[in-house]
């Protein structure tokens, strides 16, 4: 009974372990287990995790939209009451009538209870080289322990984007001109093999150059969205897509990148009806400031257009008419502190009149947090490079989560995550 | 009435006054005040108002209203009643007030206009250019700041001007260099900005940080080569940038010590082994670049830093010319016998002690003596180390007997001493040290075990290969849940620190009791890291899972779960 017990307990692997096997507790059963995202849990970024592996056991469980802070039902399963007491997150156990209260309260509030059934397929843009510690998405993946898989170029080209029901991209540049550092940082052997590798990859697909290759990306990107794929995009990622996207047979890249100058009437010729999310942006022309177009509120590398950071509030939805940006904006702190990237806030000049406005900057003329459909599927922008290193610099040390397990900022990032996993129904809107 | 009585009539009546002076002589302005100070915002800026209406000009009626205009987010109701005082009564208040209120409702021009007015009224002041700077910095328009600095050291011919807020902004820029050299511009003006300089500069990232010394170490100011090593050492190489600071510092200049005396003082603030090293480097400077008592001393805390940095060698090195200029003092001597002791030379130590002892403070003299107590015990000759404690009637005191005690294998007594010494007996890490002597040895039922006494001072002795084998031998007589696991867990940690694994497993495993809830948990993780240095990962997780989920109280699931999130790979590696 006693070694059942434990190699029902251990990963397979562990029972190599020459170490003597002894009982582990038998948890008291409860029908539910809810972690409470409110104040009393001691670690909101991993409670994502255990409900993204209940799922994948193929257990049911409902994300209770406005209660205490966007708590999840979890079945009282002994694996989830495991796996919960290994990741330290905090778990109270229910019987049926407890259960029952809460959602008699949720009906009666603005609340709702939303079943997550299904495993969203979780891929990450990313050169296979980039470190796992410069992408805040990556970081809230691993930490939370929600696997993934990385796609490039290469991938993407063929096909595999269909694989996935959510992707996210990060600090990729698509207009191809390497985050414009190359006359900054010139000589430092990280841009030299960004270079390198992004021309490489360029000329095996078969593009002229690397804005070629990287409009192509953004393209099937945008038609992974049209045929119902889930895109979640950060920093860079956010403003040079819609660029890419809109820019088709403009120049919009620099000579170091393309051969060519920039079109000097470029912002005059794109064509907004391709982006996802802007419009009438005006283009950077200078190919020495690390800045693309005045979509970027925050302009952190341009010298006289810098603003410094504030705070931005994350807006109400009602639970049951709004589920999607409802599930968007669970958190357990309603004004979170801003922080920098090279795209770090959204000017509200430049966005098209169909997106919601998930957060902002009170009284300051950008917003933070954004979301809107295409086609299918939808995408949501998140301005800033990472919630827990506002001032983030290249060579800065990694962000280390287990010393911000209630980050707000990090929050939102695995709301994106869990989202596709609600119920088909519950996401129409 | 009398003469005197009259006089002090009039005295009375004079110190009433003075009295009634100190009290905003407007009742209507003491009104608001009141309100202001019951956070009653609204009826004290109504107050406030009603001042002002009857005297325009009074500036803490304006500065009150600003204040609640503020409170209540209503900022720019403020122009009139400012525009108003400074046509009545301008002055340096009231044209501070209006330009934040321009500045604040995003009419630059007009603030411009203000401070052009203001300027005109004080010629030669930085105070109109600095307020519209200030203000405009706080409405995040940094465009226009730094246009207003421009314009005053124009208008000033002083292109240092505004200089310490010209350093925020081209730190907030990201042009760190500028802001450095901004920042000695505003240190040459005023030298107490030296700290708030390392401060601001301190965050810079580390891509621009040989950039900024490059600019400091190529002033020639006593300043910037100051700055340049408070930052060289805050940024992680202390020693580095004292030597660098010696290096560039002028000969036979007075000013150079004091620059030096004030990096040894921000090393001391910043603590740990490398900045006590700079400050032993920057003292030993001193001594060299002055005479007699100030150069002893210095001396002194050169070796005393070296000396609490593990750098034994380098404090008799130090102290060797302490002793050799004749002139050293209580704190020499005291300092002298600390190195000998720690070095283990006790009859040096002894003899210098003895030489010296009636000429040092009583309570130097009795801690000395229980250093060197502490120097016989760990050289073995407990007897002697008694000795030297008797009459010591002191916490500190009875601390040390019973340590001595314990080595002597009177483990009752050596423990009750302990216990009656208390937590706050000498430094926190002896503290912390008794307390973890305690735990070992609270489980044990026996009053005396000779053999553990000398296994214990084996281990203070250094010699961790003979404490981990006697430790071993005395906790396999003992059962695990009589202090057995606890002697098999130190011992375990002992040998693994030697590098032999799996005499420290063998051990660890024997000390992972179920019938020692306390040390299993401790041991598991000690068995964990001791696999994960052996690449035995998944064997590492399972032990881990393990500890977390059959002890979730234990202290140690906090860091348990840490290095679990290392091995899953959910965290950067510590």
């Amino acid at each position: 009974m006693k070694r059942r017990q434990f190699v029902h307990l251990t990963a397979a692997g562990v029972a190599a372990s020459m170490w003597p096997l002894r009982r582990f507790p038998s948890w008291q059963r409860a029908a539910y287990l809810l972690a409470p995202m409110d104040d009393a849990q001691a670690d909101h970024l991993k409670s994502y995790g255990v409900a993204f592996r209940a799922l994948q056991r193929g257990e049911r469980l409902e994300w209770l939209l406005n209660y205490r802070g966007g708590s999840f039902l979890l079945p009282g399963s002994e694996a989830t009451a495991r796996d919960a007491a290994l990741a330290g997150v905090t778990t109270e156990p229910l019987d049926d009538s407890g259960a029952t209260a809460i959602k008699a309260q949720i009906a009666g509030a603005n609340m709702d209870a939303v079943p997550l059934e299904k495993v969203p397929r979780v891929a990450v843009y990313a050169p296979p080289n980039a470190p796992p510690w410069d992408d805040a998405v990556t970081m809230a993946l691993n930490y939370a322990g929600i696997k993934f898989d990385k796609l490039w170029d290469g991938e993407l080209q063929a096909g595999r984007l269909s694989d996935f029901d959510w992707l996210h991209l990060h600090h990729e540049d698509f207009t191809g001109q390497y985050s414009k550092f190359v006359l900054n940082y010139a000589g430092s052997p990280w841009l030299a093999d960004m270079i390198n590798r992004n021309q490489a990859m360029a000329k095996s697909l078969g593009y002229a150059n690397v804005p070629a290759d990287k409009r192509a990306m953004a393209q099937r990107i945008a038609a992974f969205v049209e045929r119902g794929g889930f895109l979640f995009a950060m920093c860079t990622a956010t403003e040079t897509l819609d660029l890419a996207l809109a820019s088709d047979g403009v120049d919009i890249a620099a000579s170091y990148a393309d051969g060519t100058p920039m079109d000097p009437e470029a912002s005059q010729k794109m064509h907004w009806d391709r982006a996802l999310a802007f419009e009438n942006a005006r283009l950077e022309l200078s190919p020495t400031i690390a800045v693309f177009s005045d979509i970027d509120g925050h302009q952190v590398n341009s010298p006289d257009k810098r603003q410094p950071l504030g705070s931005f509030s994350l807006f109400n939805f009602s639970a049951k008419i709004d589920p999607v940006p409802s599930m968007l904006v669970q958190n357990h702190r309603q004004v979170i502190p801003d922080f920098y990237g090279l795209t770090t806030s959204f000017n509200r000049r430049t966005l098209k009149s169909a997106v919601t406005v998930l957060a902002d900057e009170q009284g300051a003329p950008w917003v933070k947090y954004i979301h809107g459909e295409r086609g299918q599927g939808t995408w949501t922008f998140y301005g800033g490079h990472d919630p827990e290193d506002p001032q983030h610099q290249i060579g800065d040390a990694p962000t280390d989560l287990s010393v911000h397990p209630h980050s707000p900022g990090y929050r939102l990032i695995l709301n994106n995550v869990l989202f596709p996993a609600a119920k088909k129904k519950e996401l129409k809107t | 009435m009398s003469r005197p009585a009259m006089w002090l009539l009039l005295l009375l009546i004079g110190t009433a006054q003075g009295l009634t002076a100190q009290q905003p002589g407007n009742p209507s302005l003491a009104r608001a005040l009141e309100l202001e100070r019951q956070n009653q915002y609204g009826a004290a800026a109504d107050s406030f108002r009603a001042v002002l209406a009857r005297t325009p000009g009074d500036a803490t009626a304006l500065m009150g209203l600003e204040r609640m205009l503020d409170v209540l987010q209503r900022q720019s109701e403020i122009i009139p009643a400012a525009q108003a005082a400074a046509a009545k009564a301008p002055s340096d208040a009231v044209y501070g007030v209006l330009v934040r209120a321009w500045v604040a409702s995003g009419a630059q021009d007009s603030a411009r206009a203000a401070v052009d007015r203001w300027a005109a009224a004080a010629p030669g002041d930085a105070q109109p250019w600095r307020a519209w700077v200030q203000a405009s910095m706080r409405q995040r328009d940094r465009a226009t700041a730094r246009a207003a600095v421009e314009l005053a050291r124009r208008a000033l011919k002083d292109p240092g001007a505004l200089a310490y807020e010209m350093a925020q902004l081209r730190a907030a820029d990201g042009a760190w260099p500028e802001a450095a050299r901004e920042w000695m511009s505003a240190i040459a003006q005023l030298p107490g900005y030296q700290q708030a300089a390392t401060a601001a500069l301190q965050p810079a990232p580390v891509a621009a940080r040989p950039r900024i010394l490059t600019v400091l170490q190529q002033d020639s100011a006593l300043d910037a080569q100051l700055l340049a090593a408070n930052l060289g050492a805050a940024w992680g190489d202390p020693e580095g940038a004292a030597k660098t600071l010696i290096a560039h510092l002028p000969p036979r200049s007075p000013r150079a010590v004091d620059a030096l005396n004030a990096f040894a003082a921000q090393m001391r603030r910043q603590g740990g082994r490398g900045a006590l090293m700079a400050q032993g480097l920057v003292q030993e400077e001193v001594a060299r670049r002055t005479v007699g008592a100030p150069a002893s001393r210095a001396l002194v805390e050169a070796a005393r830093a070296y000396q609490e940095a593990g750098d034994t060698d380098a404090a008799r090195r130090v102290l060797a010319l302490v002793a050799s200029d004749g002139s050293s003092g209580a704190g020499a001597v005291s300092t002298m016998v600390n190195v000998l002791v720690a070095a283990g030379r006790m009859d040096e130590a002894e003899a210098r002690f003895t030489s010296s002892a009636a000429r040092l403070p009583a309570e130097e003299r009795d801690q000395l003596r229980r250093r060197l107590a502490w120097g016989w015990a760990r050289a073995g000759n407990l007897a002697r180390a008694t000795a030297r404690l008797e009459g010591d009637s002191t916490v500190d005191g009875l601390a040390l007997r019973g340590r001595i005690a314990i080595f002597q294998g009177d483990l009752a007594s050596g423990a009750e001493m302990l216990r009656k010494a208390g937590p706050y007996a000498g430094s926190r890490e002896d503290a912390t040290s008794r307390t973890a002597l305690l735990a070992l040895l609270q489980p044990i039922d026996q009053d005396t075990l000779p053999t553990l006494g000398a296994a214990l001072l084996s281990l203070e002795q250094g010699d961790t290969a003979a404490a981990a084998q006697a430790l071993e031998r005395v906790a396999g007589g003992l059962p695990a849940d009589a202090g057995g696991a606890g002697l098999h867990l130190l011992a375990g940690r002992l040998v693994h620190a030697r590098g032999d694994t799996a005499s420290a497993e063998k051990m660890l495993r024997a000390a992972d009791s179920p019938a020692e809830p306390a040390v299993a948990p401790v041991a598991e993780l000690e068995l964990a890291r001791l696999m994960l240095a052996a690449a035995r990962r998944s064997e590492a997780q399972g032990m881990l899972e393990h500890l977390i989920l059959t002890n979730p109280a234990s202290a140690v699931v906090p860091e348990a779960r840490r290095v679990l999130d290392e091995v899953k790979g959910a965290v950067p590696p510590s």
